[in-house]
C-alpha cells in the first residue's frame, strides 16, 4: 500500500498558504521563552526550603522519601533490597561504587544484583530488568517544585532500570536539586552537546484512575518508588 | 474509528440514548466534580496562573503564526537526531506510512499507548484489516478495545463503563477470573500486557509536545505504558499532529505544568519523557528505529480560518470537565472522539457542517470552558462562530433556533433571570465556588449563557434536561429566521 512519499516542501505548502506566507520563512524572531514564562514558586526559596518542598511534593506524589549521608546510602539500599526480595538491577554509575551501594546490593539482594551492562545485548538487558524485583538508579537532577527526579538515558543507565522492576530506588544527591523543570532544561542544554536519547522525569509510582476514577498505584511501571536523598555536600 | 462514530445518527438521537444511561451520568458528574476540585487545588497554590496562561497563549500563537518554519525546524532536528520523519497531509497518507513501517520491519504486532491522533486517523481498524495485532495498553483504551466501545472523555476515555461490566468483559474476552475491584483488574492488565510489551515488534505512540529546537517528542503518562512502548519494541512510530509544536525545551516547563494541572489536577504525571531520535549506540534498550509521522489532516485549513485559536489546544480536557452540557449529555452524545467544547470546535472544523449535524448547538455558550482553558482559547466564541457559519450556510434548523429563543425569554425576564442566576450559582457550584482563582475571567458569571440559564430555569420547574430536550425537539415545526444566528 505504498503511495509516493510526500516531501517536506509539499507538506509545508498548505501551511504557508494558510499563514499567507509566500515561502517558508528562513528565520523568525526567536521566541524568548525564558523571558515569557513567569517565575516559579521555588525560584525564591533557600536551598533548605527547596529541599523541604521537594520532599513534601514527592511524598504528596506517593513516593517514600528518606534522607541519609554518603556512608548511610549503602545500608539503606541494602535494607530495601532485602525487603523487596528477588534480584536487583542497578545503574552502571560511579557514585554507586563510590558510596558502596553496588557492593551492598550484591550482598543484600536475595537473588543477586546485576549491573546494567549494555554490552550484554539488548535482549539480556531487558530480560534482567524485567526479572528484577528492584531497580536502583542515581537521579541526574531533581526538581523542587514538583518532587520530580530526572533520569538521563545513556549506556550506563537504561530506560528499563527505573521501569520494569516492581520497586524503584532512586538515590538523589542533594546537590543536584534544582528549583524547576526550567532550570533542569537549562542544565541539560549546557551539559550535553547532543540531546540524550531520552530524558525521563519521574514523579512517583505509575498509577491510574481509569476504572471509576479509583486511584490504583502500580500499573506498568514500579508499584513502589523510594527517593533516598543523599546529603553529598 | 476516525473522528465521528455512530455516523448516521442525529445529535438528538445520540443525546436521547445517552440520557438513559444512569451510570454514565453519575460517572460524568463525579468526574467533573473530582477533576474540577483537584484542578482548583493545584492551581490555587500558584500566584500567577493567569500569567502562565497568557505566556502559554503567546508561545503557542507565535509558533502557530510561523508554523511552516517550526514544522521544518522540528523535522530537520528530528532527522539529525536519527529519526525518520514522514509527512502526511491526510489521514490516508499517515496510514500508508504506518503500513510501510510495519512492512519494512516485517512486523505483525504492535503495542500502542493512548493517542488521540491514532483514533483520528482510524489506525487500529486499518492495521487490523491488514492482519496486524494492535494492543491498546492504556487501561482505559484496553477496556474500550476489548469492549469495542468509543471513548467518552479525552483524558479518561472509559469513564462511562462501570467496574462490574469491565470485570465481566475481561472475564469473557481474556479469561480474567478476579474480582471487580479496580486494583485487581489493573493488576491483571499489568500481567496480561507485560507479555504483550515484551513480545511486540512495533510501538505506536502519540506526542504531547514536539520540540522544534531539538526534534524531541514528548509523552505525559501516569500508567507507564507510554514508557513501555518506547523502551521495549525495536521499532517505534510516533504520531505527531502539526499542532503539537513548542519552540524549545524550556517551554516544556510551562506546557507540562498547564497540561497536567488542568487535565488531572496534579503537578506532574508519574512520567514525563522527552525522546530524541533512536537509542544511541551502546545503549541497552529503547527503539533503534524511530519513525515520526507528521500529520496535518485538516489542521492547516484551521490555521487559515477564524478558528485558528483552537490550534493552541493541548487536549487537557479541562473544558469538558466544566461543561454543563457535557455533564448532561455525556461524551457519547457528541458522537465524536473529540467531545465537549474543544470537540465541538475541532470536529466541526475537521468534518464539516454537513457531517456534524447540530453539534455546535450542544452548547449553552456559558463560557465556563473559556475561563477554564489553560491556553486561553475563546471556546464559546468559536462555537458561536460555527453557529453563525451554519446559519449563513443554511445548516441550522428550527430546533436549535427554538432552544435559543426560549432561552432568550428567560434572559429578558428580570425575575426569571434572577432566579436562574441564583440556581446557577448553587446548582453549578463548580463554576462559581472558586471565582478568585479565575481572576479577571470571573466576569463570565453575570453573563452566563443562554442555554445554561434556560436549563436551570427548567430545573426549577422540576424538569430535567432530557425532558427539556425532548420537548424542544417537538417544536421542530416552527420556521427559522433566515441568515441570522439563532441565538
Ligand atoms: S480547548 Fe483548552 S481546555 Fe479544552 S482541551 Fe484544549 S487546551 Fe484543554
Amino acid at each position: 500500500m505504498s503511495q509516493h512519499d510526500v516531501s517536506m516542501e509539499e507538506f509545508l505548502a498548505p501551511i504557508s498558504e494558510a499563514l499567507g506566507h509566500d515561502a517558508v520563512p528562513e528565520t523568525v524572531v526567536k521566541i524568548d521563552t525564558d523571558e515569557l514564562i513567569p517565575a516559579h514558586i521555588s525560584d525564591g526559596l533557600s536551598a533548605e526550603e527547596r529541599m523541604e518542598r521537594f520532599c513534601a511534593e514527592a511524598e504528596g506524589a506517593h513516593v517514600n522519601v528518606s534522607h541519609t549521608d554518603r556512608a548511610g546510602a549503602a545500608p539503606a539500599v541494602a535494607d530495601i533490597a532485602a525487603t523487596a526480595g528477588g534480584s536487583a538491577v542497578f545503574d552502571d554509575e560511579p557514585l554507586l561504587d563510590e558510596w558502596g551501594v553496588a557492593a551492598a546490593l550484591e550482598a543484600a539482594a536475595p537473588q543477586g544484583a546485576w549491573r546494567w551492562d549494555a554490552r550484554a545485548g539488548r535482549d539480556a538487558c531487558i530480560e534482567k530488568a524485567a526479572a528484577a524485583q528492584l531497580g536502583v538508579t542515581v537521579a541526574d537532577a531533581a526538581i523542587s517544585e514538583t518532587g520530580t527526579i530526572l533520569q538521563v538515558v545513556r549506556a550506563g543507565h537504561g530506560r528499563s532500570v527505573s521501569l520494569l522492576p516492581t520497586v524503584h530506588v532512586a538515590l538523589v544527591p542533594a546537590s543536584r536539586l534544582e528549583p524547576s523543570m526550567m532550570a533542569v532544561m537549562h542544565a541539560v542544554r549546557e551539559r550535553y552537546d547532543a540531546m540524550p536519547s531520552q530524558l525521563v522525569f519521574v514523579t512517583g509510582p505509575s498509577n491510574t484512575a481509569d476504572i471509576e476514577l479509583v486511584r490504583v498505584e502500580g500499573v506498568h511501571g514500579p508499584l513502589t518508588v523510594h527517593y533516598l536523598v543523599v546529603d553529598d555536600a | 474509528m476516525a473522528i465521528l462514530y455512530n455516523e448516521g445518527t442525529t445529535l438528538a438521537e445520540r443525546v436521547d440514548a445517552c440520557l438513559d444511561d444512569e451510570f454514565a451520568h453519575k460517572a460524568v458528574e463525579r468526574a467533573q466534580d473530582v477533576f474540577y476540585d483537584k484542578r482548583n487545588a493545584v492551581i490555587g497554590e500558584l500566584p500567577n496562573w493567569e500569567d502562565m496562561r497568557h505566556a502559554a497563549r503567546a508561545i503557542r500563537n507565535r509558533v502557530n503564526n510561523n508554523l511552516d518554519y517550526y514544522v521544518a525546524e522540528f523535522a530537520r532536528n528530528a532527522t539529525a537526531a536519527g529519526a525518520h520523519v514522514h509527512f502526511a497531509p491526510k489521514a490516508e497518507d499517515a496510514l500508508c506510512e504506518i503500513l510501510d513501517v510495519f512492512e519494512e520491519a516485517h512486523a505483525s504486532t504492535c503495542v500502542k499507548s493512548k493517542s488521540m491522533m491514532s483514533e483520528e486517523i482510524g489506525m487500529n481498524e486499518v492495521l487490523e484489516e491488514a492482519g496486524m495485532e494492535v494492543v491498546e495498553t492504556d487501561c482505559a483504551e484496553a477496556i474500550l478495545q476489548t469492549a469495542k466501545d468509543h471513548p467518552s472523555h479525552i483524558v479518561v476515555p472509559a469513564l462511562h463503563l462501570d467496574r462490574e461490566a469491565i470485570a465481566r468483559m475481561f472475564h469473557d474476552e481474556l479469561g480474567y477470573a478476579g474480582s471487580s475491584v479496580p486494583e485487581d483488574i489493573t493488576r491483571f492488565l499489568r500481567v496480561h500486557l507485560r507479555e504483550k510489551f515484551l513480545a511486540a515488534e512495533v510501538g505506536v505512540r502519540g506526542c504531547n509536545f514536539a520540540v522544534a529546537s531539538t526534534g524531541s517528542t514528548t509523552l505525559v503518562t501516569n500508567e507507564g505504558n507510554g514508557r513501555m512502548v518506547d523502551t521495549l519494541p525495536k521499532t517505534q512510530i510516533v504520531l505527531v499532529g502539526i499542532d503539537r509544536i513548542v519552540p524549545d525545551l524550556e517551554s516544556l516547563d510551562l506546557m507540562t505544568s498547564l497540561l497536567v494541572r488542568s487535565a488531572v489536577g496534579t503537578k506532574l504525571t508519574s512520567y514525563f519523557t522527552v525522546d530524541c531520535g533512536p537509542a544511541h549506540e551502546g545503549e541497552g534498550d529503547g527503539a533503534t528505529d524511530v519513525h515520526i509521522i507528521m500529520i496535518d489532516n485538516g489542521r492547516s485549513d484551521i490555521l487559515g480560518s477564524e478558528f485558528s485559536a483552537i490550534e493552541r489546544c493541548i487536549r487537557c480536557g479541562a473544558c469538558l470537565n466544566i461543561c454543563p452540557v457535557y455533564r448532561h449529555i455525556t461524551g457519547h452524545g457528541y458522537g465524536s472522539i473529540y467531545p465537549g467544547p474543544m470537540g465541538i470546535v475541532m470536529t466541526s472544523c475537521l468534518e464539516g457542517y454537513d457531517k456534524v449535524d447540530k453539534l455546535p448547538y450542544a452548547c449553552s455558550l456559558c463560557s465556563a470552558c473559556t475561563s477554564n482553558c489553560p491556553m486561553d482559547i475563546p471556546l464559546h466564541d468559536l462555537i458561536r462562530q460555527h453557529r453563525v457559519n451554519m446559519v449563513a450556510q443554511g445548516y441550522a434548523g428550527p430546533i436549535e433556533r427554538r432552544a435559543f429563543v426560549t432561552a432568550g425569554k428567560v434572559l429578558s425576564s428580570r425575575p426569571l433571570y434572577d432566579v436562574a442566576t441564583k440556581v446557577a450559582a448553587r446548582g453549578m457550584k463548580p463554576l462559581a465556588h472558586n471565582g478568585d482563582s479565575l481572576g479577571p475571567a470571573t466576569a463570565w458569571i453575570p453573563v452566563l449563557g443562554a442555554w445554561t440559564r434556560n436549563r436551570d430555569f427548567n430545573r426549577l420547574a422540576d424538569e430535567r434536561f432530557r425532558d427539556w430536550f425532548k420537548k424542544h425537539e417537538k417544536e421542530e415545526g416552527s420556521a427559522p429566521e433566515k441568515g441570522k444566528d439563532a441565538r
